[in-house]
């Protein structure tokens, strides 16, 4: 019964952390960018919806509507100005850029916002259901569930849209989509900038679960490794199944050896993927 | 007289595809044999599996008398075998003579690097690149780099060569110079294996002749006998020119 | 016999230059402290550390190429290596470095083979997840590295000089020998199969350069000589935890100090080190409560706009002077 729940804890949990890694799979398959900044720009998401909800009483389940164009546009001033110079650069130049452009931010938003763990609070919170015994918060059952659409939204507007086929041609062959006609940078600051408002989105999702503070940012990155790395790159299929996989062994993990052993096992199964199998359960893309 | 190099069954595939299939050959030693057939037949994927690049998925490979299957390339290299690549592979940043230096300091077992400077040099005027060793490797023209890859493999101190395409990208007098010096090398007692899409060239140069189509050896033997070999001409010019290369004989026999 | 050109001719000069500014240099570093107060000594003490972590990488780095993200693993685990052995009077002080290096170079000799088989992106990722690993290792076996609590060591106090001293010329010796190091490297067959590696792996293999075991070389160095440091700064601040001493800047700043000085070079990272701990040395005593956003800026800078490090841009400027 205990690892049922711990089971539907884990999908819960692992709807959200779906959110979180699609960003950065697409900007590391895309761009061949280890976006290092990633999980600070989730917790500029949670604190914008935060604000928005202490100030406005704009519930942080609607406010990726009003946060993602205001990351989007973000995403691709800082892409356009800073990441474009180091586009096609090895990984050692890329991802120290991407390092530094992190301390930055991390350190404007503890002078701006304190260390401070925030917390949404809500007046009126969603209901918790019970199905056969198992516990389900609704706060997090609807934050799943709007992690979920976003995904599916992002599915779409990847396969259907023109400009998505563009992501998707560049991502498997530049040249190639070079020679169709497609622009390239630009395609590469769009997709940056989609890769910071899912951030941003994820971070609005996440207010409503976790406590907000930029110390958390670190963790959040890393959770965006071991996703991304667990389901595979540069697909959504990928972000998906690592998502929820995390998501599982990271509750199987901490009823077996407890809540403060999760991040050493999620490293190591990274580790172990990386050795056995580093392109990932969905596999496919894999940039060196 | 015992072969140098013994293939038994070899095979190789790549997911579905079997880029080699059950490949069975001998070379002798002091031969200069000729590797052809049609595009994707597996001739590089021959010499890969050969030189250790790639593992075969079955089969046996023996040179010298010591069975080399499933050994690791630097192995192989050490043992003398030395090949060369269809794009060549420099090490760009260094010069002419580093290049030729480092391999003769490994796979070539010089004691020295002054030892290994020595024979670097005498194998660039072996190839004809004499007083470029200062050169970078990278701003050498293509003929020039495919010189240098001679030049590193001859440093390596090998009993068997092995060419893949060595004249693709070159023009006329550069053929000749690189057909003389292979000529030159098997008469200094080299065995050498080389790919060659160039019919006439292979005819020319190589004293036997194998033919490859989709991995598999559908023909071995003297090189005049190969080029009417109507599998062979089948496979680079499909049934067809076959069949009406033996009508054509049986209108001319008629017509006699 | 290749002709003498402009350039061979002032490397040569550079050749017979060098090891005197060498010598001058180290006499000099050998007297300094008895002209420096307490704080430029620990300042000094530094740099030689920064020295030593920027060499470390520049083996695996700059060498051969695979860019490692793991020099805080190695700097962690040899300073809980060092900080238990002490506490538990297992060794004597002046043995804790060696056994630090030797605890390391096994780890990162068993550790590499898997690890060294993935390129560029997976294995800056592997590299950095390693010290993750370790960290969250040393967090929870409370029972053998006291957790989030840490380890505290005690003074020194050793009859040869005041702490101060006493560490500065520890980590200046291990400087020299990881400088000594990088020097006999570079000159061997062993840099030369490194620089093979470097330039296409394929290639090396091809010419008979065991690239597998050599890498695993390179690695092993890249380890030893900062869990060597890592045991001398647990001794030297007296008091270690997980999140100081596999902090992931660390394994930043050793590749960005490399960056900064020129990487794969020799004296690179040495010019590197210090130069960023003038930097640092700068910002904390003006900016405190942004040196984490100024620190990023300087390295955002680097990346963009020096990303050669300032070694080759005077090499840069002597092959144009060759040329006219």
């Amino acid at each position: 019964m205990l690892f049922v729940q711990n089971v539907v804890n884990g999908l819960l949990l692992g709807g959200l952390y779906v959110c979180i890694a699609i960003g950065f799979s697409l900007i590391w398959g895309v761009l061949n960018i280890i976006n290092f900044l990633h999980g600070s720009l989730i917790v500029l998401g949670s604190y914008i919806a935060y604000f928005a909800f202490v100030y406005f009483g704009l519930s942080p389940f609607i406010a990726p509507i009003f946060i993602m164009p205001l990351m989007f546009a973000f995403g691709y001033a800082l892409q356009g100005s800073v990441l474009n110079v180091v586009i096609g650069k090895p990984v050692l130049i890329t991802l120290t850029l991407t390092f530094g452009l992190d301390l930055i931010l991390n350190n404007l938003m503890v002078w701006g916002f304190t260390a401070n763990f925030r917390r949404v609070v809500f007046e009126h919170p969603l209901p918790t259901f019970e199905v056969h015994g198992i516990v389900i918060p609704g706060d997090r059952l609807m934050a799943m569930a709007l992690a979920f659409l976003l995904t599916l939204i992002f599915f779409l507007l990847l396969n259907r849209s023109r400009i998505g086929r563009a992501i998707v041609a560049v991502r498997n062959d530049r040249d190639a989509a070079v020679l169709m006609g497609v622009n390239v940078k630009q395609i590469y600051a769009i997709t940056f900038a989609t890769g910071v408002a899912f951030a941003g989105a994820a971070g609005s999702l996440l207010s409503v679960v976790f406590p907000i503070s930029p110390i958390n940012s670190g963790v959040l990155l890393g959770k965006a490794f071991v996703i991304c790395i667990l389901g595979g790159l540069g697909s959504i299929g990928g972000a998906v199944i690592g998502g929820l996989a995390l998501g599982i062994i990271e509750s199987i993990g901490a009823m077996a050896a407890g809540p403060e052993y999760t991040v050493l096992i999620s490293f190591i199964v990274l580790l172990a993927v990386l050795a056995i199998k580093p392109t990932g359960i969905a596999g496919k893309l894999g940039y060196e | 007289m015992t072969a140098l190099l013994e293939l038994k069954g070899l095979s190789r595939r790549f997911g579905g595809l079997m880029a080699v299939s059950d490949v069975t050959l001998d070379i002798k030693p002091g031969s200069i044999v000729g590797l052809i057939g049609p595009n994707g037949a597996g001739k590089t994927t021959l010499v890969n599996l050969i030189s250790g690049a790639l593992k075969p998925n079955a089969g046996e490979m023996w040179f010298k008398g010591t069975r080399i299957d499933g050994l690791a390339a630097h192995k192989i290299s050490g043992l003398g075998i030395a090949r060369t690549f269809q794009v060549v592979q420099p090490f760009p940043e260094m010069t002419a003579l580093e290049n030729v230096a480092a391999a003769a300091m490994f796979a070539g077992k010089a004691g020295s690097l002054r030892e290994a400077n020595a024979r670097a040099e005498a194998m660039l005027e072996r190839v004809g690149l004499g007083g470029l060793g200062a050169t970078s490797a990278a701003s050498l023209s293509l003929g020039q780099r495919k010189r240098l890859e001679f030049a590193k493999s001859l440093a390596m101190r090998p009993s068997l060569l092995l060419l893949d395409e060595v004249n693709a990208g070159l023009h006329g007098s550069e053929i000749d110079a690189a057909i003389a010096l292979i000529r030159s090398l098997a008469q200094d007692g080299l065995t050498i294996l080389i790919i060659e899409h160039l019919v006439k060239l292979v005819v020319a140069l190589c004293d036997e002749v194998a033919v490859l189509h989709h991995g598999q050896l559908i023909a071995r033997g003297p090189s005049a006998d190969i080029t009417n070999d109507p599998r062979v001409i089948e496979a680079y010019l499909g049934e067809r020119y076959s069949k009406r290369g033996q009508n054509q004989q049986r209108v001319t026999d008629a017509a006699r | 016999m290749p002709k003498a050109s402009p350039q061979t001719s002032r490397h040569a000069l550079t050749a017979r230059i060098g090891p005197v500014a060498v010598a001058i240099l180290l006499v000099v570093l050998l007297v300094l402290p008895h002209y420096l107060d307490n704080y430029s000594l620990r300042l000094a003490t530094t740099v030689f550390m920064y020295c030593v972590l920027a060499w470390s990488w520049n083996f695996i780095g700059g060498f051969v190429g695979y860019p490692s993200f793991g020099i805080a693993a190695f700097f962690g685990l040899g300073s809980y290596v060092g900080a238990i052995m002490l506490t538990q009077d297992m060794i004597p002080f002046w043995l804790s470095p060696a056994c630090a290096a030797v605890v390391c170079l096994v780890v990162a000799a068993l550790l590499g083979a898997p690890i060294l088989r993935l390129r560029g992106h997976y294995f800056a990722v592997a590299s950095l997840a390693l010290g993750e690993v370790f960290r969250e290792l040393a967090m929870n076996w409370t029972a053998v590295t006291g957790g989030g609590m840490g380890v505290n060591l005690p003074p020194l106090r050793s009859s040869l000089g005041t702490d101060s001293q006493v560490f500065y010329y520890m980590f200046l010796l291990l400087a020299l020998v990881t400088f000594a190091v990088t020097v006999a490297v570079g000159r061997s067959r062993l840099g030369v199969a490194f620089r093979c590696i470097r330039q296409n792996e394929e290639a090396a293999n091809m010419i008979g350069i065991d690239a597998t075991r050599v890498k695993i070389i390179a690695f092993a160095l890249s380890a030893a000589f900062p869990g060597a440091a890592g045991a001398l700064y647990a001794s030297w601040v007296g008091y270690i935890d997980p999140s100081d001493v596999f902090d992931i800047i660390i394994s930043v700043k050793a590749p960005v100090m490399a960056l900064l000085g020129g990487v794969g070079t020799v004296a690179g990272p040495a010019i590197g080190a210090f130069l960023y701990l003038a930097f640092e040395e700068i910002v904390w005593r003006n900016l405190l409560q942004f040196h984490a956003a100024v620190l990023g800026l300087i390295i955002v800078l680097l990346v963009l706009f020096l990303p050669n490090g300032f070694v080759d841009v005077t090499r840069r400027r002597k092959i144009l002077d060759g040329a006219s």
